[in-house]
C-alpha cells in the first residue's frame, strides 16, 4: 500500500494523485491476507508428524555408491549402523562386501519338485529384513496349471489344505538379475546398476522412487516402500531383525525406496548359500558360480532341458527353470498309483505279478 | 479502495459483499484442516510373524546313523542284539511285532530283504549281494534310481545346503535318507505358507481387496504340527 | 532491472485486482490448493500408501494426470504454428496467451511428477549422476525443463516489450519461437517413449502410442484453449476473433479424427490377432475374471469422442454452442482416455498375470484437483496481468486503467470525471 512516486498503483484514481488506503479497505486486505496465511499455516499442520530422522546433512550431502571410497564408506557403515542400532535396537553387522573376480551367480530352480509350501518366500523374508506390514515378499510363487507356461494362468492366492496339488506345478518367481535388464537400463539416476558378479543391485541411500524400474520389469520382481517399515518383535518386546547385513543388499530400508532380491549378497559374497534355497524341503533351487565348470548350476546347465521365462524380450535372466520329470504326486494316494493294475498291493504271496511280463497285461 | 460516494447503492453492494467472505473463507478452511475429518488410511495391527520352527534349515529327516541302532524301552539298542537272536523271515510279515511304524511304499519293493541283509541286520545288500554300511545308504538308491543318483551326484538332485564357494567353507550335500523316508520315499504333501495379503493391498487393515480366492485370509502365525514332513522320524513301539 | 522489478511487483498487485466473479474464482482455486497442498502433507508423513497404488499398479492418478498434461503444454504450439509459419498475424496475439497455458501446463506437470516421487528429498540426486541417454525419464527432464524455460522466455520477453511499448526485438524471440515448435512436438513424444520402450508391458510396448499421444493432445489443448478465450472475451472484455476460433476448430476436428483412427488401428491389431497381448486391452474395454472397474471409463470416453466428432463435422458445428459442447466432450473423453485409459491398464494384468484394480484414494484425488486448481490459478494470473498489457491499460508510466463495468475489487475507484458505471 506504500505509494510509489514515480510509478503510481494500478489502483491510483488518475495519474500522479495520492492512493486512496482508508481504514476498511486497510481492514478488508489485513484479515485477507492474514485469514489467507492462517489457512496456509493449517494445510500444513500434518507435517508436524513427519519423520526428520533421514534428512540428516550426512545423508543428503553422501554420494552414490560408486563414488564412494574406503574411507568414506566406511563413515557410512558406521552412520547406518548406528541409526539401525538407535532405531530398532539391534546391533548390526554391517558390511560392504566386494564381488569376488571370477564369480557369475546363476540360479536354477528344478519345477519338477517345487511343491509350492513358499518356505523360500518366508525364510527370505526373515533373512532380509523386509518389512512384515505392510507385508513384503520378493518371491512370488506361481500355482500353474499343467501344460502350460503362460502366467497369465497362475494362481498366486492358492491356499490348499495341502501341496503339492497333482493338477499343478508350482514356479516360484523372484529378480532373475537380468544380463540386459530393462529396469538398470529406465533408471534416471542409476541408483540401480549390475554389479559384476551379476547381481542388480539398488542403492537405497540414492533411489528416489519414480518407481519407472518397477514399471519396466517384465518379472514383477521390483517392490516399493509404500510407507515406513514395520517388523516382528519377540517375547521382551525387541526387534526380530537379522544382523548379519550389507549395504547394497538386507540393511533396512526406509520409506519411498524401492527394494527386490539380490540373491542374498550378504551371504553369496561370503560364499554361502541363500537362504531360500537351504530352507527348500524338496532342495529344488540350486546356485552357484556360472563361470566355474563344476559347479552345480554349470552342471544343470549343460545336461538338463532348461528354459527363462519371456525369453523374447531378450533380458537373458539368469534364472533358469527346468523339469526332468513328471509332475509331483501327492503323498496318501494308494502306492504304486499310476501303474495301473500291474502291481496289485502287496499281501506277502510271493513273486506273483511281479515279473516285467506283468507290465504288459499278461497273466503272471 | 474505499468506498465511493458516487455510484448507485447496488454497484456498491456488488463491490463489498464479496471480499468480506475471504476472511471467514480461509478461517473456515483452516479450521477444517486442524478438525476435519482423517482422510488418510494408514495400516494398522500387528506386523505378521511366521514361525521359525517352520524356516528351519535342518534336514527333513534325522538318519540312523551308523551302526543303526534304535531306542527299545528306552534302551539304545544295535540291529545285531536283537536279530541274532532269531532268523530273519525271508518274506515280508504282514504285521510287523517291532519296527511297527515302517510303512512300506517303495514303488515294486516289497520285502526288506531288497534292501536289508538277512544275517547282517546292521547292513544294506546291493543287487549283486555286495554288502554296503548304513552310511554309504545312497549306493543303494542309486541300484534302482540312476539317473537320480547321477544328478545328484552333480548336484541337480537334492538340497545342498553351506557354502557354494568351496574355498572358503563346505557344500552339505544332503543324502538321500536325510530328505527321503526309505521305506515311504515320496515326500509328504504340506500345508503351504499362506501369502498375506500385504503384497495385494499395502493397506492391510483394510484385508484383502481383489482376491477371489476363499480361505486366502486366515493368519499365517502357526505353531508346528501343520507342516506334516517337519518332525523327525520318531520309533513306535 | 528495477524497471523489471518494479514490473513484477504491479504484476503482483493486479493479480489481487479483480471484481467479484474474478474473486470468488481464485478464492476456489486457492481453496482447493489448499485441501490439496494438505492432503500432500500428510502424504510425505505416510508415504504413498496414502494413495491407492500397489506394487501391481505402481503408477496412477499422479502420472495419468502429468500425461495428459504434457499433452496440454504440446498442444500450444498449435497457436504458434498457423502464426509464425502460415503468418496468420492477426493471431499473434493469442500465441502468448497459448504459451502462458503452456507454462501453466508444465508446471503442473512438474508437480505431478513431484508428489510421485517416493523421495522428493532427493531431487538433487537427478542432477548429480543422471542417466542420459538411456534413460527416458533422463529426456524428459530436458524436455519438460527446457520447454518451461523457453516458454517463459518468449511470453516474459514479448509481454514485457509490450508493457514497455517497445517493439520487439526479432532475434530475442523468432528463432526461440521455432525451436519451440519442435521442442513442443518433442516432449509429447518423449513422454510417449518413456511408456513405449518397455517390453515388459505389451500394452504400452506398440509404436502407436507416440501418435496417439500427439493426435490427442493436439485435440485436447487447442479445445481447452478454444473454452478458455471464449471466457477471457467474455470476462476481460478481451476481443478474439471468430476466425481464430474457427482455425482452433479446424484442427481439433482434424487431430480428434486422427485420433480416433488410430485408437480404431490400436482396437484391431489387438482383438484381431488375439494373443496374450491384448489382455490388458481386454481388460480396458471388457473386464477380466470379473474385474469390470474401468469398462465404463473407457466407453464412456469413446463415446464422448465419438459424438464431439460427429458434431464436429456436422453442419451444427458453425454454431458457438455445438463446437463448445464438443470441446467439452472431447475435453474429457480424452482425459479419461488418456489417464485411465492407458496408464492403469498397462499394469493390468501384471507381469505375472495378476489383476489388481486402482482406485485412487481421497487423500490422491485431493493431491490432483490441488494440483489443477493450483495450475488454473497460474493460468488466471497470466491472463490476469497479459490481458491488460495486451490492450493498453497496463503500461509502464501510466496507472492502470481498470476496465469499464460493475468495478473491480481493489480498484473500485471509477476513473476521474467521476459518474457512475454504464
Amino acid at each position: 500500500m506504500i505509494p510509489d512516486n514515480d510509478q503510481p498503483l494500478p489502483n491510483d484514481p488518475a495519474a500522479g494523485g495520492k492512493p486512496r488506503v482508508t481504514r476498511r479497505s486497510f481492514l478488508r486486505a489485513g484479515i485477507g491476507t492474514a485469514s489467507g496465511l492462517a489457512a496456509l499455516a493449517a494445510a500444513l499442520v500434518p507435517l508436524k508428524d513427519f519423520d526428520t530422522s533421514d534428512l540428516t546433512l550426512g545423508k543428503f550431502l553422501q554420494r552414490h555408491y560408486k563414488e564412494l571410497g574406503p574411507a568414506e564408506m566406511d563413515q557410512v557403515l558406521q552412520r547406518i549402523a548406528r541409526e539401525v542400532e538407535q532405531r530398532y535396537g539391534v546391533r548390526p553387522e554391517l558390511r560392504d562386501l566386494k564381488p569376488k573376480d571370477g564369480v557369475e551367480f546363476v540360479y536354477a530352480l528344478h519345477l519338477g519338485r517345487c511343491i509350492g509350501c513358499r518356505k523360500c518366500v518366508h525364510a527370505c523374508v526373515q533373512e532380509n529384513n523386509l518389512s512384515r506390514l505392510p507385508e513384503m515378499q520378493y518371491i512370488r510363487v506361481l500355482e500353474m496349471p499343467r501344460g502350460s507356461v503362460d502366467v497369465e494362468r497362475a494362481n498366486h492366492n492358492y491356499d490348499r489344505p495341502q501341496v503339492p496339488d497333482p493338477e499343478h506345478y508350482y514356479m516360484p518367481v523372484q529378480c532373475h538379475q537380468c544380463a540386459n535388464p530393462p529396469c538398470v537400463k529406465v533408471c534416471p539416476i542409476e541408483a540401480t546398476w549390475q554389479e559384476p558378479d551379476g547381481v542388480t543391485v539398488i542403492d537405497y541411500d540414492w533411489c528416489i522412487g519414480c518407481r519407472y524400474c518397477e514399471a519396466a520389469c517384465p518379472y514383477w520382481a521390483r517392490r516399493f516402500n509404500f510407507t515406513k517399515p514395520r517388523f516382528t518383535h519377540d517375547a521382551n518386546g525387541a526387534v526380530i531383525m537379522n544382523p548379519n547385513m550389507n549395504y547394497l543388499s538386507n540393511r533396512p530400508r526406509k520409506e519411498g525406496v524401492m527394494e527386490k532380491c539380490h540373491f542374498c549378497l550378504q551371504r553369496t559374497r561370503a560364499g554361502r548359500m541363500p537362504a531360500c534355497l537351504e530352507v527348500c524341503p524338496v532342495g529344488a533351487r540350486k546356485f552357484g558360480n556360472i563361470l566355474d565348470p563344476e559347479s552345480e548350476v554349470s552342471q544343470i546347465l549343460k545336461t538338463k532341458h532348461v528354459f527363462v521365462l519371456k525369453q523374447e524380450l531378450g533380458t537373458i535372466p539368469r534364472f533358469f527353470y527346468y523339469f526332468d520329470q513328471e509332475y509331483p504326486r501327492t503323498a496318501g494316494c494308494l502306492p504304486n498309483e499310476g501303474y495301473g493294475d500291474a502291481f496289485p498291493e502287496s499281501d506277502g504271496s510271493g513273486d506273483q505279478g511281479r515279473s516285467g511280463s506283468a507290465l504288459q497285461g499278461a497273466p503272471a | 479502495m474505499g468506498p465511493s460516494a458516487r455510484g448507485s447503492p447496488e454497484s456498491r453492494l456488488s463491490r463489498r459483499w464479496p471480499s468480506a467472505l475471504v476472511g471467514p473463507g480461509f478461517l473456515v478452511l483452516a479450521a477444517w484442516f486442524l478438525y476435519g475429518p482423517e482422510t488418510v488410511l494408514v495400516p494398522a495391527g500387528e506386523p505378521i510373524a511366521v514361525d521359525s520352527r517352520l524356516l528351519s534349515i535342518a534336514p527333513r529327516r534325522e538318519t540312523l546313523g551308523d551302526p543303526p541302532s534304535i531306542e527299545v524301552e528306552g534302551v539304545r539298542r544295535t540291529c545285531v542284539e536283537c536279530h541274532a537272536l532269531f532268523e530273519p523271515s525271508v518274506e515280508t510279515p504282514k504285521r510287523l511285532l517291532m519296527h511297527a511304524h515302517v510303512r512300506l511304499d517303495h514303488g515294486i519293493n516289497d520285502r526288506c530283504r531288497n534292501c536289508h541283509h538277512l544275517q547282517e541286520r546292521d547292513k544294506l545288500v546291493l543287487h549283486d549281494g555286495n554288502v554296503i554300511p548304513f552310511r554309504e545308504s545312497q549306493l543303494l538308491c542309486a541300484k534302482c534310481h540312476g539317473p537320480t543318483f547321477r544328478d545328484w551326484e552333480r548336484g541337480a538332485h537334492g538340497r545342498s545346503n553351506g557354502y557354494w564357494d568351496r574355498s572358503r567353507g563346505q557344500l552339505v550335500r544332503l543324502k538321500c535318507s536325510q530328505c527321503h523316508d526309505p521305506h515311504t520315499p515320496r515326500i509328504p504333501a504340506m500345508d503351504p505358507l499362506v501369502p498375506m495379503p500385504g503384497p495385494r493391498d499395502p493397506r492391510a487393515d483394510r484385508g484383502v481387496s481383489t482376491a477371489p480366492h476363499p480361505g486366502a485370509q486366515h493368519p499365517v502365525f502357526r505353531l508346528g504340527g501343520t507342516d506334516s514332513g517337519g518332525s523327525p522320524e520318531r520309533m513306535e513301539k | 532491472m528495477t524497471a523489471y522489478a518494479r514490473f513484477l511487483w504491479r504484476c503482483f498487485r493486479i493479480s489481487f485486482v479483480g471484481d467479484w466473479r474474478y474473486y470468488a474464482w481464485m478464492l476456489v482455486l486457492t481453496a482447493v490448493s489448499l485441501l490439496g497442498l494438505n492432503a500432500y502433507c500428510k502424504q510425505l508423513v505416510h508415504g504413498l500408501i496414502t494413495t491407492g497404488l500397489t506394487d501391481q499398479v505402481s503408477w496412477g492418478s499422479y502420472i495419468a494426470n502429468f500425461t495428459f498434461l504434457v499433452g496440454m503444454a504440446a498442444a500450444a504450439v498449435m497457436l504458434v504454428i498457423p502464426v509464425y509459419i502460415y503468418r496468420y498475424t492477426d493471431l499473434h496475439h493469442l500465441v502468448i496467451l497459448g504459451e502462458l497455458l503452456a507454462v501453466s501446463a508444465i508446471v503442473m506437470c512438474l508437480l505431478f511428477v513431484n508428489v510421485d516421487l517416493g523421495r522428493p528429498d532427493r531431487f538433487l540426486h537427478i542432477f548429480l549422476r543422471f542417466n542420459f541417454p538411456i534413460s527416458m525419464l533422463t529426456w524428459d527432464v530436458i524436455a519438460l525443463g527446457g520447454y518451461l524455460i523457453l516458454n517463459l522466455h518468449i511470453c516474459g520477453y514479448l509481454i514485457y516489450c509490450d508493457y514497455r511499448g517497445v517493439e520487439p526485438t526479432k532475434a530475442f524471440y523468432i528463432p526461440f519461437v521455432f525451436i519451440a515448435i519442435v521442442w513442443a512436438l518433442s516432449i509429447h513424444t518423449v513422454t510417449a517413449f518413456l511408456y513405449v520402450g518397455l517390453g515388459g508391458r505389451p500394452f504400452w510396448n506398440s509404436a502407436i502410442i507416440a501418435p496417439r499421444f500427439l493426435a490427442s493432445a493436439f485435440a485436447a489443448g487447442p479445445a481447452f484453449i478454444i473454452l478458455t478465450l471464449q471466457i477471457i472475451e467474455r470476462y476481460a472484455q478481451y476481443h478474439i476473433e471468430e476466425a481464430a476460433l474457427r482455425l482452433l476448430q479446424n484442427i481439433v476436428t482434424i487431430a480428434l479424427t486422427i485420433s480416433l483412427f488410430l485408437l480404431g488401428c490400436e482396437l484391431f491389431t489387438e482383438f484381431y490377432t488375439d494373443s496374450a497381448h491384448v489382455a490388458s486391452t481386454r481388460y480396458l474395454y471388457f473386464g477380466m475374471h470379473g474385474h469390470v472397474r474401468l469398462v465404463p471409463w473407457i466407453w464412456t470416453a469413446v463415446a464422448m469422442n465419438t459424438a464431439a466428432l460427429v458434431m464436429l463435422y456436422t453442419p451444427f458445428q458453425r454454431r458457438r454452442w455445438v463446437m463448445n459442447l464438443a470441446c467439452v466432450l472431447l475435453f474429457i473423453g480424452i482425459w479419461i482416455e488418456k489417464g485411465m485409459g492407458l496408464i492403469i491398464p498397462g499394469f493390468i494384468p501384471s507381469p505375472l498375470g495378476e489383476i489388481v484394480e486402482y482406485t485412487p484414494t481421497i487423500n490422491e484425488v485431493l493431491v490432483c484437483l490441488g494440483i489443477w486448481a493450483f495450475g488454473l490459478l497460474l493460468y488466471t494470473v497470466f491472463v490476469r496481468i497479459t490481458v491488460p498489457v495486451l490492450t493498453g491499460r497496463l503500461q509502464v508510466h501510466r496507472p492502470y486503467q481498470p476496465l469499464p463495468g460493475p468495478g473491480e475489487l481493489g480498484a473500485a475507484v471509477p476513473a476521474p470525471g467521476g459518474g457512475g458505471h454504464p
